[in-house]
């Protein structure tokens, strides 16, 4: 941010129409909800307002307590499978001499399918009746007391509608990281291996600590998708069974849009803006700190 | 500055482009807006748009019915509701009669369809089981029915003779038929428990042949608990027949639902007479059969009454409703049965059965079911229930079906939604 | 002898190596080859068995889909908000991103930082407000109506990228150019814009995708089927209580994943060259 150009007119120019459109599509519509979060609306009629009513329902209501601890076992499973399988595959890659490129590009894949035509086929691979593809592994393999109908079992439902969304991105963050650590000096990490590091620790000690500004962008994004996470959920399972796989956005479009109760679902949509600002800020203030 | 010009000249086109949504309309044409939920090239979706064209080629073109169709149901409603929300009702909406429907009537949104019906003399066109379905509580009625069905337990025959079983007449029966066929290893129901309703079904049943529809009627307005003793019977109806459920049947689609009962993997299956062309070559070759819902034995509803109902219902915007499309309403009341009888459908509206089409004998059969239906039918919970239980006891269901919640915890959660909504 | 061994050991390392990677290309790559399948099974047989191949493969659901003829008036819908919304959000976070990154002016810090809160905020939020909004202005049904959000949501993590990426244009160099005589455009025009062509690639190949998937805001700001877009075309095959024809469905996914395949196939070294230039320089 130490540009040096001061010419005010040719700034405001380049700057106001972008903004403009920002404010509209993005920030006028929270403004909107945050005011809404304090009426009681069906959306038929007037609206009431109940000033903080719905935020003291909210934190009586033991499905948004609920919702709101699926959500971090979620965030958890999504941010894992999408930083580490992500980065051992880009580390993976950088030892490969041949086809790189067509690896990498086929692993770019999923992220193309519509999130419609996965959902349906990760509910059929979770099933039983008749037999998904998780389940004929499972037997295959000598597991067959695990096979079970993942999205029907209230204990495996969970971390059953996580792992779609984890794996639908681990290849673009895959191609991220390994972007960021092909663009190392390779002479950095000759010096290491001169200085008497083996592989592993040049990976550990070296490379990984110079992607780290990337690593911590890219779990900003991946948090934050998490706990915005909404499509796959709802296409699977709705939050079911009962809600044992809801989440605070699947709830928050429930309460809205199923129960009419736009206020209160509004009043869940501003903790989530709020939620996601504090875990961004903890990011930043963790992996600031540890620079020094 | 060559680039910057071709940058704001490619920057400016976008704009005012994206801005012509191209629709011209000519002054003299009418147009009536359907905002409908019916499936694309389904019958009624076919039926409704021939006697558009019809009905706006006797008019020289001067009328058209746009029909805006969303098929999906969730996202039909979140439509409806938003466009509502938003001030924009539709002329013609399709809707059930549900507490969202009676706000809307509170409001004077929507046009008196009873009313309609007698002052233009097509009351008594109709089946009256059909419409009664879409009336309130109070006998009142918003909603014009296109549509009419039964529904009924479809059974496969083969596996019933293989283990020597009767078509069930009672719950008991029933139920000692499903752990017949379980100790065997076959799965006794097929259930779609992905759309909700038809769990939703089950817990019903019990409530409905001791009191007919009272027992929900009480239950929604507060009157009646979830835990008073009928209630119990009903949660441990659904607990019992639930363990009879196919295996992960909360994950389970309705497509998949109805191929295990279809490739015999599953022996019973719950559905209405709107899949009847999925069932009719199994039933034409004699490994398909249906009963209908069974008895208790000091049931205050008779064996002809059961879960009927006449959908999705079309509903008027009274701001726009005028002479107009009054006289097309009419004409479609006038001209529907016939057309939609024609395409093998059970029609609300009474007709001769057109003698150019062969009816199958599986038709004539529900059609005579039908005939000899009772005066009181089951009518879904989900059509009464507030917005917000509802939500809850569909998800709760399949946990009470599964095994998963105990009694008392669904009890309290139906009860306290319903206690909010009442307060 | 040890020799031996050591080129062994070796060659086995170089087989596990490339077991892990193929596997974990099949996992990828299997849901294609799925959707493919499930394309040409009749709906029944899908249901009935969803991982076989398909016993007798028909294009009949193919024939469907075309017959009825919807889904090329739904694809062109989703062809013109794809590319009103790229060419808006590459325009608008370009130029931010410039503003930002190239100007000396002290309210850059808050601005950038307030840009950047809106990668946080889930997306469903805007829908009851912009509906409202929408149906006073009377543009539901417009592709402005979806090109709108998806611009607003695009727009903080583009102008990420671009600020990440300008801010390795020395200054110097634009120094240098004022001191020939070029204004800010011509400096935004001249030097910024060709050098950041990857990023414009990145970026247009990111958020075509997203955007061409989208479908919360159609859903929602839409109604006219004469004004659907692909993915919510998706959902015409939906029968009577719920009864989804998925051979269909399969079928017009296939249709509709082609043309961000093609996309992405086509672009696809500039994508990663262009996350490294845009990714790797934060």
């Amino acid at each position: 941010m130490n540009g040096i150009l001061k010419d005010k007119k040719a700034y405001l120019v380049f700057l106001v129409p972008g903004i403009a459109f920002y404010l509209f599509a993005v920030f006028y519509p929270i403004i909107d909800s945050v005011r809404l979060s304090f009426v009681e609306w069906g959306g038929i009629g007037p609206e009431k307002f109940v000033g903080l009513e719905n935020f003291a329902r909210m934190f009586k209501d033991h499905v948004f307590y609920e919702s709101f601890f699926n959500n971090i076992i979620y965030l958890v499973i999504v941010v894992a499978m999408q930083l580490l399988i992500g980065l051992l595959f880009a580390v993976l890659l950088t030892y490969m001499n041949k086809h790189v490129s067509l690896v990498k590009t086929l692993y770019y894949v999923p992220c193309i399918i519509t999130t419609v035509a996965i959902g349906q086929m990760f509910r059929s691979m979770y099933a039983t009746e008749p037999m998904g593809l998780f389940n004929i592994i499972l037997d295959a393999v000598g597991l067959d007391n695990l096979v079970r109908s993942w999205l029907a079992d209230i204990n495996t439902v969970l971390p059953a509608v996580s792992f779609p969304e984890g794996w639908r991105f681990t290849g673009m963050y895959m191609v991220i990281y390994y972007a960021a650590l092909i663009s190392i000096d390779p002479e950095v990490s000759e010096a290491a291996e001169i200085d008497g590091a083996n592989a592993w620790q040049t990976l550990w000690r070296v490379k990984i600590p110079m992607i780290k500004p990337v690593i911590v962008l890219s779990l900003t994004m991946c948090i934050t998708g998490a706990l915005r996470g909404f499509d796959i959920p709802y296409l699977l399972t709705n939050g079911g069974p009962g809600n044992s796989s809801e989440l605070m956005s699947t709830y928050m479009y429930k309460q809205a849009f199923a129960s009419n109760k736009f206020g209160y679902g509004s009043a869940i949509a501003v903790f989530i803006i709020v939620e996601s600002i504090l875990a961004v800020v903890i990011l930043r203030f963790v992996s600031g700190r540890k620079k020094d | 500055m060559k680039k910057a010009l071709l940058f704001a000249t490619v920057l400016l086109t976008a704009v005012s482009m994206i801005f012509a949504s191209g629709s011209s309309e000519k002054d003299d044409v009418t147009t009536v807006t359907w905002f409908a939920s019916r499936p694309l090239g389904g019958e009624i979706d076919t039926t409704m748009r021939e006697i558009a064209a019809q009905y706006s080629a006797e008019h020289d073109g001067k009328w058209v019915l746009e029909v805006e169709t969303t098929a999906d149901r969730p996202s039909y409603l979140q439509r409806l509701k938003t466009l509502i929300a938003g001030g924009n009702m539709p002329d013609i909406i399709d809707i059930d009669a549900d507490p969202y429907c009676q706000e809307l009537v509170d409001a004077g949104m929507l046009v008196d369809v009873k009313q309609f019906l007698v002052d233009n003399d097509r009351y008594d066109d109709f089946q009256e089981v059909a419409l009664r379905y879409q009336e309130f509580e109070d006998g009142s009625m918003y909603t014009l029915p296109l549509e009419y069905h039964i529904e009924m337990i479809w059974y496969n025959k083969a596996i019933f003779e293989q283990y020597g079983l009767e078509v069930p007449q009672t719950m008991d029966e029933w139920l000692e038929v499903c752990r017949v066929l379980d100790e065997n290893g076959i799965t006794p129901i097929a259930v779609d428990g992905v759309d909700r309703w038809p769990v939703l079904r089950y817990m019903a049943m019990i409530p409905f042949r001791y009191t007919g529809n009272q027992y929900i009627l009480d239950l929604r307005s507060g009157k009646a608990s979830m835990g008073d003793d009928l209630g119990r019977q009903a949660i441990e109806f659904v607990q019992e027949i639930g363990q009879y459920f196919n295996d992960g049947f909360a994950a389970t689609d309705y497509a998949t639902a109805q191929s295990m009962f279809l490739d015999g993997k599953a022996a019973m299956y719950y559905i209405g007479d709107w899949e009847q062309r999925a069932m009719l070559e199994g039933y034409e070759n004699g490994t398909i059969d249906y009963f209908l819902m069974p008895m208790t034995p000091d049931a205050n509803t008779g064996a002809n009454e059961y879960c009927a109902n006449s959908g999705i219902g079309l509903a008027f915007n009274a701001e726009t409703f005028d002479e107009k499309t009054k006289d097309f309403i009419l004409y479609v009341i006038d001209n529907y049965g016939k057309i939609y009888a024609s395409k093998q459908q059970m029609t609300p509206i009474k007709t001769e059965l057109p003698e150019d089409v062969e009816f199958s004998d599986l038709y004539k059969r529900i059609a005579a079911d039908m005939d000899a239906f009772g005066t009181n039918f089951m009518k879904p919970w989900d059509t009464y229930l507030d917005p917000s239980t509802n939500t809850i006891i569909q998800d709760n269901i399949l946990l009470l079906a599964s095994g998963d919640m105990d009694a008392e915890t669904f009890i309290n959660l139906i009860d306290s939604s319903i206690q909010d909504y009442v307060n | 002898m040890e020799n031996k061994q050591y080129a062994a050991i070796k060659k086995i390392r170089k087989v596990v190596f490339a077991l892990v990677i193929i596997t974990f290309l099949i996992i990828q790559l299997y849901p294609i080859v799925w959707v493919f399948m499930a394309s040409i099974k009749p709906t029944t047989e899908l249901s009935a068995r969803p991982f076989a191949l398909p016993e007798a493969p028909t294009f009949e659901n193919y024939r469907n889909i075309f017959a009825k003829g919807d889904i090329f008036l739904y694809l062109w819908n989703s062809v013109k908000v794809t590319f009103f919304s790229l060419i808006l959000i590459m325009a608008f976070s370009s130029t931010m991103g410039y503003a930002l990154s190239k100007f000396r002016f002290r309210i850059n810090k808050k601005l950038y930082s307030f840009l950047t809160l809106g990668i946080m905020i889930p997306v469903q939020i805007t829908l009851i407000p912009l509906f409202i909004f929408y149906s006073k202005m009377d543009i539901l049904n417009t592709t402005f109506s979806l090109v709108l959000p998806q611009v607003g949501f695009a727009i903080p993590l583009s102008v990420m990228l671009f600020v990440n990426f300008y801010q390795f244009v020395p200054n110097e160099l634009i120094e240098a150019a004022t001191i020939d005589g070029c204004s800010p455009y011509g400096i935004f025009f001249k030097i910024m814009m060709p050098m950041a062509q990857n990023t414009f690639i990145t970026i247009a190949s990111m958020y075509s995708i997203l955007i061409w998937n989208d479908f919360i805001f159609a859903n929602t700001f839409i109604s006219k089927s004469s004004a659907k877009t692909v993915a919510m075309g998706l959902k015409d095959y939906v029968g009577a209580f719920g009864n989804v024809d998925w051979g269909l469905t399969f079928a017009a996914i296939a249709v509709s994943i082609l043309p961000p395949m093609i996309v992405y196939f086509l672009l696809n070294k500039h994508v990663t060259a262009g996350m490294a230039a845009g990714a790797t320089k934060g």
